[in-house]
């Protein structure tokens, strides 16, 4: 799956390996398997945290079960993110996203351009109702920053969780794939008592936000703009 | 005395309830299901859901599995209950799918993973639907 996303993937099956092959050629970003045992995964992400990293490498567990318990111990060894198999193409084309930032600048616009497809083939779905989908949304995720906001300043951690499952949904719902993971990271490792980091993580969310109603817009405008000369087409014949 | 001629007419149209909270989500359902010839009306919770089956009877349910005020798979089990009940898909985030497995021991007929697109439904409709 990673290589039809267009990565490079190497396969290990230890703790060993892993370090041997990370030395020679360190990797961008490392999901580990369930079937490993959870103390040689512990293992595994002590010894590359203890490496001096240049930046921050991203360490995703894959587990078998929704449980609360191993999305825990996963974030508690000190890996980043948790994804559950069944792993879906969609879900880990999402996890890249927020977790491999691009490096260049045809990489993003490589992206971008992905994105704007994909909201485009969604604006052709709603047709005309685009533009209420649209404004719908920037509504209740406008409504929603804020009360995740008051909620993070408050400790309501019912609430928190339960807005920032919900935001995530819109917006996978709309392809805003990365806006989605940021929300998902939220729902999954939100603590009472840890709003600062909260807060940081509902900047960027906000910032995400932002970025990607430009994008909403611009489709949006794109579609309105061609919708005359269609009409004067029809005409035509 | 001319015979009346007997017109087959177009199929009847398919109805549709689809029930989720979040209006985007709604949106999206909406606007899939009226591609693929249903017609829709939404339920933004259980209970609206529950009232919308009292008044007429639908095809098809698509139901989320988390709702605001009862557990998709709670509702399933009521919808069952009913007089001619409609086909269940549950829908679901990924993450979720312990619940989805349930869903279909439950007696939904399919359960597809959230965002919903035309593709998927399509698909689980032509099984459904032959």
């Amino acid at each position: 799956m990673l290589r039809d996303l267009g990565y490079a993937a190497d396969m290990v099956a230890n703790a060993a390996q892993t370090m041997e092959r990370h030395c020679r050629q360190p990797f961008d970003l490392i999901l580990m398997d369930s079937q490993m045992a959870l103390d040689q995964r512990a293992e595994i992400t002590a010894r590359l945290r203890a490496m001096n990293h240049v930046r921050h490498l991203p360490i995703i567990a894959c587990i078998t079960a929704s449980s609360e318990e191993q999305r825990s111990a996963c974030l508690n060894a000190g890996m980043d993110d948790v994804c559950v198999k069944p792993l879906h193409l969609t879900q880990l084309r999402a996890l890249l996203l927020i977790w491999l930032p691009p490096r260049t600048v045809e990489e993003a616009s490589r992206r971008d351009a992905g994105t704007r497809a994909e909201l485009q083939s969604l604006a052709e779905l709603f047709g005309n109702g685009f533009g209420e989908v649209v404004a719908m949304f920037a509504a209740d995720t406008e409504a929603r920053l804020l009360a995740l906001k008051e909620a993070a300043i408050a400790g309501n951690a019912k609430q928190l969780h339960r807005l920032a499952h919900a935001l995530s949904g819109s917006c996978a719902s709309l392809s805003g794939w990365r806006m989605a993971g940021l929300c998902r990271l939220l729902d999954l490792k939100y603590l009472p008592g840890n709003s600062a980091a909260c807060i940081r993580l509902l900047n960027d969310i906000s910032s995400e936000y932002r970025g990607f109603r430009m994008q909403l817009d611009h489709v949006l405008r794109c579609q309105q703009l061609a919708e005359p000369d269609e009409r004067a087409a029809a005409g035509r014949y | 005395m001319e015979e009346p001629l007997l017109h087959a007419g177009p199929a009847p149209v398919r109805t549709a309830l689809v029930i989720d909270d979040s209006l985007v989500e709604c949106m999206l359902a909406t606007v899939v299901m009226q591609k693929l010839g249903f017609s829709v009306i939404c339920a933004g919770s259980a209970r609206q859901a529950l009232m919308r089956m009292a008044s007429r009877r639908f095809d098809l349910a698509i139901c989320d599995i988390s709702l605001p005020d009862m557990d998709g798979l709670a509702l399933l089990a009521v919808m069952r209950t009913a007089f001619r009940p409609p086909r269940c898909i549950m829908l679901s985030a990924h993450d979720a799918y312990l619940h989805a497995e349930a869903a279909l021991k439950a007696g939904a007929c399919a359960y597809l993973v959230k965002p919903l697109r035309l593709e998927s439904m399509r698909a689980a409709l032509e099984k459904l639907f032959p």
